[in-house]
């Protein structure tokens, strides 16, 4: 048995001898999770999730409240939203 | 008529500027020649890949001027086209790119800078991971924590640079002072860059700690973390460390060997 793994067990041992206090926080928030669908019409120039009919890739919308651009939400609150469409839009 | 998979190389390679009349034969140009038609695409590539290493690289792009940038990326996309969809992916390799790039190498604190940014990309986009319970730890043998791994969370990188590229990163941020001074001979930085909540941050570590954290970072086990650590700074204390460690939420699991009691171990 080396000295350095005696060195380096007692100071693990050390290490959770002390209580824990800060971890709580110190953690990542948990992760939500939710189910998404995809909201038309409410996604912010530039930050839609999809492609358009007249661009193909994420995020190249061009105008706020795009009618074909769409972004993930959850489940439910695109109904809520003014503007908002479980459907494309004319763009 | 060539194959899909030949097609798409061509298409692939015609976009990246070698444009041939095999694959010009294949384009309908719908009211344009097929190599306007061609073009139409090529600029699309070019100019959402641009925008996509801007996003990841805006001090580097504030630093050199976004026309000197756009030129660097231009010929950084033909030699290294993305290898997947996610454009959040592309540009790892930029500050190699950057680094040995003729018209840039004089800016040596260039690449780290460089560097600095893809490790906040990346801690932006890793996936989330749960701190580990360190109860879990507890009752190793004296071999099973010398040989025990800690892995830690997907969003910290480290980063050691001959120049204070932190500074020179949070001088060049919206809103700074636009008459303060970065003084490049002001000594280099070992950098944590990580993902707390939703924000991606970094600090400067001690040499120590620096050691300690990035040999674990490359998959080192606790007695070769100890090793780097006593290396750098004579004055370590492993508890102390470990303790902080743990309670910064940064290891999200272990692999410890697979006898926790260390009588069955073959090596």
């Amino acid at each position: 048995m080396r000295k350095t793994n005696l060195f380096i067990a007692s100071a693990v041992a050390a290490a959770l001898t002390m209580p824990f206090v800060s971890l709580a926080q110190g953690g990542p928030a948990p992760k939500p999770k939710f189910e998404a669908q995809k909201c038309y019409g409410v996604a912010k120039a530039g930050k839609n999730d999809c492609q358009t009919a007249n661009s193909s890739c994420a995020g190249t919308s061009k105008r706020d409240s795009q009618g074909d651009a769409w972004i993930y939400m959850p489940a439910g609150a695109c109904e809520r939203l003014v503007g908002g469409s479980l459907q494309p839009k004319r763009a | 008529m060539p194959s899909l998979r030949d097609l798409e190389r061509d298409v692939a390679r015609a976009l990246l500027g070698e444009a041939d009349g095999a694959v010009l034969a294949s384009i309908l140009g719908d009211g344009l020649s097929p190599a306007a038609r061609l073009g139409v695409y090529r600029n699309h590539v070019f100019s959402t890949l641009t925008d996509a290493l801007e996003a990841t690289y805006p001090v580097v792009c504030r630093l050199v001027d976004p026309r000197f940038f756009a030129y660097a990326v231009d010929r950084y996309i033909r030699a290294c086209p993305p290898a997947g969809p996610c454009l959040f992916e592309y540009g790892e390799s930029l500050p190699e790119f950057l680094a040995a790039f003729p018209p840039c190498r004089h800016l040596q604190y260039l690449p780290d800078v460089a560097r600095l940014e893809w490790a906040i990309n990346r801690a932006l986009h890793a996936e989330d991971a749960e701190p580990l319970d360190p109860t879990r730890l507890r009752g190793l043998s004296p071999d099973g924590a010398a040989r025990l791994a800690l892995r830690l969370h997907p969003s910290a990188s480290f980063l050691e640079s001959r120049w204070p590229v932190d500074r020179v990163w949070r001088a060049n941020q919206p809103g700074a002072d636009p008459d303060g001074i970065v003084d490049l001979d002001a000594g280099g930085v070992r950098l944590e860059v990580r993902r707390l909540g939703d924000d991606v941050v970094f600090r400067s570590l001690a040499a120590a700690t620096y050691a300690f954290r990035s040999a674990l970072a490359a998959g080192g086990d606790l007695e070769r973390a100890v090793e780097a650590a006593q290396a750098a700074g004579p004055e370590f204390d492993l508890t102390q460390t470990l303790r902080e460690l743990l309670d910064d939420g940064l290891v999200v699991g272990s692999s410890a060997p697979r006898s926790r009691m260390g009588a069955t171990d073959a090596n």
